[in-house]
């Protein structure tokens, strides 16, 4: 099976891998071990799948940039570092990504492991173009000879009055 | 804080007067470990970048030095028929060609090879090298006295000028010496007509020493504030091509970076709107400030920009009007002419926005008066000369030599000298951020700004600014850093914050999203209608007066209005169409700067708007540009008692400082040490204490791998909630560890703020007794020494030995 077809195969599979989906897979030195993850946002510290909660808050960030965050869920050795591989579709835009590199995974309290914050960073169409879209997300982590996909789907919001283009938030 | 010249060029000088002319040494250049393993490598085409030109008396023949890169140097001269408009022929020598020097009867050409201990003189009736006379690596650049018995050569490495003492009849060096110390990195070099002045600017010292050829004396260290880049004697007056003296702090705020007494900078414009291009006239004579001119865009097409009326910005300290003349962006090379009328003609080439300016100089009073800016046919435009009524203009970026009237400023035709077979420039990715690097200023609001402003070459420069990144912009001070070699140095800045695929916030600077309508969040506080950016709204064509600084703009309140820069609603609507312009396309070759869909793997190009072109620079930062081979000999006695201390636990350098890297990275850290730490020295504070090192809060929500103890890890939530600046005097940002490698070749100025400016300063203790008079040691921290690496307990001797070892790096 060629590296794309096993790939979307993991995806199709809800995160697994050609073994059968499970986390355990035998080390290989060609080819990466596949790992679960799945694709959530952090509230208060704990990882919340998108399936409980979809939404996404745009940040006006730093000097005007436009973004939002998602977190992955992944069985992936922790702590750790992994390249973050996302990619974005909202409406009929061509899909667009990039890569996060170095981000850190670390133990979550229910026994998996959650990524940092993958930022999202969008386009300078300003925060109306993107409120109440909603933006399919694919994330490929890949670390530590491992590797995982997740995706799903995220509901742009613009809840936070404030904006945090400069030192400290600012607010109406 | 290079090494003095030794023994080796005497002993070489010496042998050469009766044996047959060895082949030129040349440095080897450092492996470069962005290679096949990494997923956005490609493989790179050889590319030739001509430099200089210079002109046949007769105006027949031009010659373009064809210096490469670090890793890939050129090897030839390329002689061109003028009146022909073809290449004659390309002649080898050494690695690196850069500077040209046309002996006054046209017969010898002289051509220093950076990277190669020789130079070449070039019989121009043969085109055969007939002499290679020795040289220290790193010769910049060469002029030859009106009567052709001495030639002046600048060094690089050893930051001074010196001449050679030349019999034309068969060219022969009969002497060199004695060499006069310069600023740091001297390069270009300029004699005035009657040979009484000698002019050598120090592209990173921010200097131009003026020298009186032959008392062999350096009669003035002009203060530029600024690189002086390329510079030219017309009459009286000697004409610098540079930049703002500005280090981007409000007028009258900060530390005092003018010299006035004053605090700030004594320019109204902060940040990057302070980064003006400019020329500067001075006396020939004794090199008294007589004219500068800055940019002719220096108010108002950003929103920041200050306007001349707005006294509550000290608008009334913006240079006079009639001085805003200077129509491009970085002014790089000059080439004067007289007229007929007894005025002078002034070109400048503009390497950052692909223009050319003529200017006319007035001869008794050196005042400029402006003429067209032209733009050059290919990028980059560098050196420059004047073939009777055509100007000749060598376009680093595109391989051709451009012809010009130098009347009008019409294209005469383009000759390829360099290297054209992977086709036209660019051709890769790696290319379209090299383009962007250079050529920076068609993508900015202001038009005339560009990376390679500051990062001079791929190195730095011997000043340190105010960046917005910081809690208080305008009162602190960030080191302008080199960035070359930096694929294994990742995250890059002293706040280790950014690499290749995060690097966004510098690019900003340049064109900020607020004077973009549809982004513009001070018009529309909830947010400009979704189909603004296909379908803009009436409000975006309103030409409003500027008023107001935008920093603070919050919804809820008033909005900001600011005229608008462009007609395009969005800036990746600016971006693209201005890529089209520039670079030719929209979208990426997808050689190494792709989007890959992270389920399928399938990669296609991505298009060249904020975030790709962002990326390109990301791309060619990892690829290129690469460190200057290292001329300092690592096996002498000195340097191994160095690298013996570096290495030991005593000192603990090589702990945060590791080998290949010497910094501790993502990508080489055998240590394991954190990338990010506190501060080994005492912040920079402020009168009251405050920590002027500080991030801004917004900066580390936005790039999260920046770190900052917060207020309430400090002082207690409690104390922070009653004010939250309550802990500023005591919190640490965490910096990571730079690089050492090429640090023999960086301006002097050093650690984050550039407060050090020797080595030894950076190594010492206070009051260590290596320190030389004048010098402070600021290996400390709040009064705790050696924070910075154990040194207190050295010897004098072993300070030397240590910095010895570091400049071999």
């Amino acid at each position: 099976m060629r590296r794309g077809e096993w790939l979307m195969a993991a995806a199709l599979a809800g995160c697994g891998g050609p073994d059968g989906g499970g986390d355990d897979g035998a080390a290989d030195a060609a080819v990466a071990r596949t790992m679960r993850c799945e694709l959530g946002r952090e509230r208060g510290g704990a990882f919340v799948p998108l399936g409980e909660d979809d939404r996404a808050e745009l940040v006006l960030g730093f000097q005007g940039f436009l973004f939002f965050e998602v977190n992955v869920r992944t069985s992936l050795p922790a702590p750790t570092k992994a390249d973050a591989l996302f990619s974005v579709t909202l409406d009929d835009r061509a899909p667009f990504g990039a890569t996060q590199i170095d981000t850190w995974i670390t133990s979550g309290a229910e026994g998996h492991a959650m990524s940092d914050a993958v930022i999202i960073f969008l386009d300078g169409s300003g925060v109306g173009a993107y409120t109440g879209k909603t933006a399919e997300v694919a994330i490929r982590l890949d670390g530590e000879g491992a590797t995982c996909t997740a995706s799903g789907r995220v509901r742009l919001v613009d809840e936070d009055p404030c904006v945090h283009t400069g030192d400290t938030p600012d607010c109406p | 804080m290079k090494r003095p010249p030794g023994p080796f060029l005497a002993a070489l000088l010496a042998a050469c007067a009766s044996e047959p002319t060895p082949p030129a040494r040349e440095l080897p250049a450092y492996p470069n470990p962005f290679g096949p393993a990494d997923p956005l490598w490609s493989a790179q085409p050889h590319r030739d970048k001509p430099l200089e030109v210079v002109v046949s008396p007769d105006g027949a023949r031009a010659y373009v030095s064809l210096q490469g890169t670090e890793d890939d140097p050129g090897r030839h001269v390329a002689v061109v028929d003028v009146p022909g408009r073809r290449l004659v022929a390309r002649v080898p020598v050494p690695a690196g060609p850069t500077g040209l020097a046309l002996h006054p009867d046209g017969r010898w050409l002289v051509v220093l090879s950076r990277f190669a201990d020789r130079a070449s003189v070039i019989d121009t009736r043969t085109l055969r090298i007939v002499a290679s006379p020795p040289t220290d690596p790193y010769a910049s650049e060469a002029v030859f006295t009106p009567d052709g018995g001495e030639l002046w050569v600048t060094n690089r490495w050893r930051d001074t000028v010196t001449p050679w003492t030349v019999d034309a009849s068969d060219f022969r060096v009969t002497a060199q010496g004695p060499a006069l110390s310069t600023g740091d990195n001297p390069r270009d070099v300029a004699l005035s007509a009657d040979g009484r002045r000698l002019a050598a600017a120090a592209l990173t010292g921010l200097t131009v020493s003026l020298v009186d050829p032959a008392a062999r004396r350096e009669i003035r260290r002009i203060d530029v504030g600024a690189p002086p880049n390329g510079l030219a004697f017309a009459g009286d007056w000697l004409v610098v091509a540079t930049l703002s003296a500005a280090t981007h702090h409000p007028p009258l705020a900060g530390p005092d970076t003018d010299g006035d007494g004053r605090p700030g900078d004594g320019t109204p414009n902060v940040n990057f709107q302070d980064l003006q291009n400019e020329i500067a006239v001075f006396r020939a004579a004794d090199g008294a400030p007589a004219h500068r001119y800055t940019s002719d865009t220096i108010c108002c097409r950003d929103y920041r920009d200050v306007d001349p009326a707005d006294a509550a910005r000290h608008g009334d300290l913006l240079p006079p009007r009639d001085t805003w003349i200077v129509g491009g962006a970085l002014p790089e090379q000059v080439a004067t002419a007289r007229e007929a009328d007894g005025a002078w003609s002034v070109y400048v080439t503009y390497a950052a926005s692909d223009e050319v300016q003529r200017f006319t100089l007035d001869a008794p009073t050196g005042r400029l008066s402006p003429g067209p800016v032209w733009p050059t046919t290919g990028h980059d435009p560098h050196g420059l000369a004047i073939a009777g009524d055509t100007l000749l203009v060598a376009h680093h970026l595109s391989e051709t030599l451009g012809f010009y009237d130098r009347h009008t400023g019409a294209p005469q035709g383009e000759v390829v000298v360099g290297d054209l077979t992977a086709g036209p420039y660019p051709a890769t990715d790696v290319e379209i951020g090299e383009l962007f690097n250079e050529v920076t200023a068609p993508f900015t609001v202001d038009g005339d700004q560009a990376c390679v402003m500051c990062h001079r070459e791929g190195g730095n420069i011997a000043k340190a600014f105010s960046m917005p990144l910081t809690r208080y912009p305008g009162l602190g001070l960030r080191m302008t850093m080199a960035y070359r070699g930096a694929a294994d140095t990742r995250p890059w800045f002293f706040e280790a914050a950014m690499d290749q695929t995060n690097f966004k916030p510098v690019i900003n600077e340049f064109a900020r999203v607020e004077n973009f309508c549809c982004s513009d969040y001070t018009l529309w506080p909830e947010g400009a209608p979704a189909d603004c950016a296909t379908n803009p709204p009436p409000a975006c064509d309103a030409q409003n007066p500027s008023s107001g600084d935008g920093f603070g703009a919050a919804r809820g309140r008033e909005a900001f209005e600011h005229p608008r820069p462009t007609p395009h609603p969005t800036r990746d609507a600016f971006f693209l169409a201005t890529a089209r312009r520039v670079i030719g396309r929209a979208e990426s070759f997808g050689d190494g700067l792709y989007f890959e869909d992270p389920i399928t793997g399938v990669r296609r190009p991505i298009p060249l708007d904020f975030d790709g072109l962002t990326r390109a620079l990301g791309l060619f930062l990892l690829a290129q540009p690469r460190l200057p081979p290292n001329p300092n000999a690592p096996d002498t006695a000195q340097a191994r008692r160095g690298r013996a201390l570096f290495e030991s636990p005593a000192t603990g350098c090589a702990t945060c400082h590791p080998a290949p890297s010497f910094a501790a990275s993502t990508d080489v850290n055998p240590f394991g040490v954190p990338v990010r730490m506190r501060p080994v020295v005492t912040p920079m504070r402020d009168a009251d204490g405050t920590n002027l090192d500080l991030f801004a809060g917004g900066f580390m929500d936005t790039f999260p791998t920046v770190e900052m103890e917060t207020c309430d890890e400090v002082c207690g939530a409690a104390a922070c909630a009653e004010d939250p600046d309550v802990c500023d005097d005591v919190r640490d940002v965490r910096f990571g560890a730079p690089g050492l490698r090429g640090i023999w070749d960086r301006a002097a100025r050093f650690l984050h703020d550039g407060r050090a400016r020797t080595l030894r300063e950076v190594l010492c203790t206070p009051g260590h007794p290596a320190l030389r008079p004048g010098e402070t040691g600021y290996n400390e921290r709040d009064g705790v020494v050696d924070a910075h690496g154990g040194t207190s307990h050295l010897t004098p001797a072993e300070i030397e030995d240590l910095i010895a070892y570091l400049l071999t790096l």
